[in-house]
């Protein structure tokens, strides 16, 4: 069976029918959808096929008319990202540095959002009352309601008084004030769909109260986790702003190194080209590894199991 | 297996909310006490501090003489079965079951042993490997049950475990619990609002209402002796006709003079006055030919077919009165029917409210009641 037709396969079993056209309506419809479809992935896709495509070209071909379709195979923007031949206008910060920043931060921020996210969720889910009500919820979330760039300057001030600009750590700090109302959020939700007397089960059944969580609800809402830990990560992976103006240097995220490959001289697309690529790279895979558990995560909730 | 004891136990919620108020009771080494009553009427939050769920605000529960009011629910060793059955879905039926024993600390072997005869005993042997939701109601309803009984506990807690399975499942799982009741000797404290439940299961019951206990006794003298006018109502299938009036001699008079009766002789010596409430189980009225001293003369309503019996409702003076009579007795709306109220079987209550208390013929029982 070709990858297409087990894709059908898998298309049909998930909705539960056949979709081969069966009258001239059907038939209209099977078409209709399918240009449609075909329109909006090439609408998406094709941005995406470009930059990989202009990752492996040289300088020059990139800025030929008409363009080059076909790249010419060299991976010299890799290399001079990671500063082999370094071109770099700004700072001695390359590629490789930044993606660690990157990792780094990320993880980090991600790990620490969870950690505080995910029991803050449970408690909201379960006893709210305890713990400021609902209102205190809301309040948590209302932290991402503000545009991000309104709390730059006043933060800028303070962090750098306490000497956390240009760290890893100042960053960490910055993303947890947004992932951590998200996590508690989603975490939330997802821990109210759990039935309370599947805890009350587990305790009568000999568990404490926290190993009735750790035990029951906690592996009960693991899909919804992991999507969530996949959102604040891509989030924080992603991050252009904070990092621009609190990331230097060792704690430069890879975002930032954007606009060291732009100078009034010239832009450097294909080098551009590549850092987007190695940027988009842990996304795909990740998502492409995680998709079962990551489509159950988001509709965890959304349909009674 | 255990003996359960409350002692004055009381429960207010956080708002003032009075749940339970200050109940006693002792469930007896391998008894099936039945808590039954209205919802909210205190029955599953007794269940629940019990079982160490919710708090007790006053009083004291037993566990064979120990105090457990502090005790968390996992050290009470005692088994719960919820109405949603509370299955873990993430596991399978066997990793269900052996949930309870992991936390004991059991070994490998003695825990797949436990499971296969516990399976057996419930019938669900083929199903172990399945997960929870690839079963129907009452194979989910067995499964929760055998993970009580696996760990043999020192009592079981059933809070409405049969609420949510069809009619015909229902009475074939009360039958199995009742078995099982039995054959483990196990001391079980079973909630229900289901009063028919509770009279099948019960070696006693207990009917609850507002919070507090209104009558504690074997189903049968719930029913042929109900303590006040809430517990004649509630138990029994029709419930209770109930006539509210005053005594006049020999005569019950109903509040509104459209009903004269000769009241039961055995009433005659009781000295009382004031408003009283007459009550007489549909079963034990029938349709008489003739009005004569014991009958009532009204206009039916509509009739029920049960199958074995059918329900006659009759219009008098704007109450209906219920008869449950043979299923062949054929009668049109409107027409006039006489309503025999059988002189033995008349229940006199003191008052007109929920709480009004039974009235002991005078010459049947001791003269202090």
């Amino acid at each position: 069976m070709s990858a297409v037709d087990d894709a059908f396969a898998r298309v049909e079993n998930a909705f539960g029918r056949d979709f081969t056209p069966r009258t001239p309506r059907e038939a209209v419809t099977a078409i209709g959808v399918t240009a449609f479809v075909t329109v909006v992935l090439v609408v998406t896709l094709i941005p995406i096929v470009w930059i990989v495509l202009t990752s492996f070209k040289e300088q020059p071909s990139v800025l030929r008319y008409p363009p080059q379709f076909v790249p010419d195979f060299t991976l010299g923007a890799y290399a001079k990202l990671f500063g082999q031949t370094s071109s770099m206008q700004y700072s001695g910060v390359d590629a490789s540095m930044a993606f660690t920043s990157s990792i780094v931060v990320s993880l980090a921020s991600t790990a620490i959002a969870l950690a505080l996210g995910v029991p803050a969720g449970y408690a909201y889910a379960r006893n709210a009352g305890k713990i400021g009500g609902h209102h205190a919820a809301f309040w948590i979330l209302s932290v991402r309601m503000f545009p991000p760039i309104a709390p730059i300057l006043p933060l800028f001030f303070i962090f750098q008084n306490i000497g956390l600009v240009g760290t890893r750590t100042g960053l960490i700090l910055l993303y947890l004030t947004f992932n951590v109302p998200l996590v508690v959020w989603l975490m939330r939700s997802f821990f109210r769909d759990v039935p309370k007397a599947l805890e009350e089960a587990a305790m009568m059944d000999g568990y404490s109260r926290f190993q009735a969580f750790y035990k029951v609800s906690l592996p009960m809402v693991m899909p919804g986790l992991v999507a969530t830990a996949l959102l604040t990560w891509i989030f924080a992976w992603n991050e252009f702003q904070f990092a621009l103006v609190f990331g230097k240097d060792t704690s430069m995220t890879f975002p930032v190194m954007f606009i060291q490959l732009h100078s009034a001289q010239n832009v450097l697309w294909n080098q551009m080209a590549a850092l987007s690529t190695l940027g988009m790279l842990p996304i795909i895979v990740i998502s492409v590894f995680l998709q079962k558990r990551l489509v159950r995560g988001l509709s965890l909730g959304a349909v009674k199991g | 297996m255990a003996k359960i004891e409350l002692d004055d136990v009381s429960k207010v919620y956080g708002e003032g909310v009075q749940a339970v108020d200050d109940i006693s009771l002792t469930v007896e080494d391998g008894e099936l006490l039945v808590l039954v009553g209205p919802s909210g009427s205190g029955k599953s939050t007794t269940l629940r501090m019990i079982a160490g769920l919710e708090d007790v605000t006053d009083g004291e529960i037993r566990i064979d003489g120990e105090v457990v009011n502090e005790v968390q629910p996992q050290n009470r060793d005692i088994a719960m079965v919820f109405q949603s059955f509370a299955l873990y879905p993430h596991r399978s039926v066997r990793e269900n079951m052996s949930f309870p024993l992991e936390a004991r600390g059991r070994v490998q072997d003695e825990i797949d042993r436990t499971i296969e005869e516990t399976a057996e005993v419930l019938g669900i042997s083929e199903l172990l490997d399945r997960k929870p939701t690839e079963l129907s109601g009452g194979q989910q309803q067995r499964v929760a049950l055998g993970r009580a009984i696996v760990r043999d506990p020192r009592a079981f807690l059933l809070d409405e475990p049969l609420a949510s399975l069809d009619a015909k499942l229902r009475k074939e799982m009360r039958a199995e619990v009742g078995r099982l009741q039995n054959d483990l000797d196990a001391t079980m404290v079973h909630v229900t609002h289901n009063q028919e439940e509770a009279m099948t299961l019960g070696d006693r019951i207990a009917v609850m209402n507002n919070g507090e206990i209104q009558q504690l006794a074997p189903p049968e003298v719930a029913y042929t002796e109900p303590t006040n006018r809430f517990v004649a109502g509630f138990i029994g299938e029709p419930s209770m006709n109930f006539i509210v009036g005053r005594i006049e001699g020999d005569r019950f008079v109903s509040g509104d003079d459209s009903i004269e009766l000769t009241l039961s002789p055995q009433f005659a010596s009781a000295d009382l006055d004031g408003d009283l409430t007459l009550g007489i189980r549909p079963e034990h009225v029938s349709i008489a030919e003739e009005p004569g001293d014991h009958t009532i003369t009204g206009s039916a309503v509509v009739t029920e077919l049960l199958g074995d019996a059918k329900v006659v409702h009759v219009d008098i003076g704007g109450n209906e009165y219920m008869a449950k009579v043979s299923p062949d007795y054929d009668v049109e709306a409107g027409e006039t029917v006489h309503l025999h109220l059988d002189p033995a079987e008349h229940h006199l209550f003191d008052g007109v409210g929920e709480t009004a208390e039974r009235v002991t013929p005078p010459d049947a029982t001791a003269p202090e009641a």
